[in-house]
């Protein structure tokens, strides 16, 4: 008995990490930010059409971005995003599309990055909106 | 992590007012009351279905049995479907209850768990710890038992996926009611959560006692 207190005393003293996107960790099914979507209007591509986009924001076009961690981070979420739009995993795309968003705005906000940062942040964007639309059926 | 604490501030003095009133009631106790069963068997076996938060509808199963006379096992499963295409989620929990405190015909419990969900791509691992009020009432030949229990808990939480996770932490509480007749169990139980996760379910348990 007594370890078991111990025990959920412990873990009432663990402090939380900061919510990073806390659309991508809840326990309901995940829907894109509203306000990613939000970023782009028109006709929204089909998720796999997404894939090359996505494959090259997380390739050359974020590498001038550096190799720090939290750029590595968002790299591999977005190479995540691109594998689940190939298979359908709307889902799986969806929270690590929120991840890879959110790591992007806690990048340094560099002027000399601005314009990759931008267009990664278009992609993701278009992303969002082509899984919202599917996701919304 | 929480946004909505006045809401959540009311409602848990809700839960305290419930249980403030059980712990009052002088009716006749049942041993296992605390985790939502009788006295009369050492545990249950029960199915369960019912809706949830989200338009989903849920099925589950759940057991539980004593191995002392303050110390019951349980464990709880079960799955939330969601409307297609989303992806449903699974669940599990296992828990042990530790009664603490009997007064006449109320039993207070610790009940410590370990639960396991999966729903898409995530895994979440929580670790409730809650503290169970509960009352049972028997007819006068024993046939017949009504309880009921409630059941604040906080929840330690760790979800992940891929390769990315964070922790969180959150009060929840469920209450239920059961009614059983001979071997046979049937209750209502519903669950909520005081912060901004803010996830119900409520369902109708049906099962049998075990001898």
């Amino acid at each position: 008995m007594k370890r078991v207190l111990l025990f959920g005393l412990v873990c009432a003293a663990c402090s939380d990490r900061p919510l990073l996107a806390p659309e991508a960790f809840g326990r309901m099914p995940c829907r894109p930010s509203p306000a990613l979507v939000a970023m782009v209007v028109g006709p929204p591509f089909a998720p796999a059409a997404m894939r090359s986009a996505l494959l090259h924001a997380a390739g050359p076009m974020s590498t001038p971005l550096g190799a720090t961690s939290d750029v590595r981070e968002m790299q591999d979420a977005i190479r995540i995003v691109a594998a689940d739009v190939s298979a359908a995993n709307n889902d799986g795309a969806c929270r690590l599309l929120a991840i890879a968003a959110a790591k992007l705005d806690g990048l340094p906000q560099a002027a000399a990055t601005y314009p990759d940062r931008d267009g990664i942040r278009l992609i993701l964007a278009l992303t969002a909106q082509a899984l919202a639309d599917v996701m919304s059926r | 992590m929480t946004s909505h604490a006045p809401a959540g501030v009311a409602r848990l003095a809700q839960l305290v007012g419930c249980m403030a009133a059980l712990a009052v009631a002088h009716v006749e106790l049942g041993a296992q009351v605390c985790i939502g069963g009788t006295s009369a068997s050492p545990g249950w076996l029960a199915l369960s279905g019912g809706r949830a938060y989200g338009n989903a509808s849920m099925i589950g199963v759940d057991v539980a049995r004593s191995i002392s006379r303050t110390v019951a096992l349980f464990a709880d499963g079960g799955r939330t479907a969601y409307p297609a295409p989303d992806p449903h989620r699974d669940r599990l929990a296992l828990g042990v209850a530790f009664t603490f405190a009997e007064f006449d015909h109320v039993g207070i419990c610790l009940t410590p768990g370990v639960e396991g969900e999966r729903i898409g791509d995530l895994r979440v691992v929580r670790l409730p710890v809650g503290v169970s009020l509960g009352w049972s009432s028997a007819s006068h030949d024993g046939q017949r038992r009504f309880g009921a229990k409630v059941e604040p808990f906080f929840v330690y939480s760790r979800e992940t996926v891929a390769m990315f996770s964070h922790t969180s932490r959150l009060v929840s509480g469920r209450a239920a009611i059961v009614g059983s007749y001979h071997r046979w169990l049937l209750g209502l139980e519903h669950e909520d959560a005081f912060d901004r996760d803010a996830r119900w379910h409520t369902r109708i348990r049906f099962g049998m006692a075990f001898k």
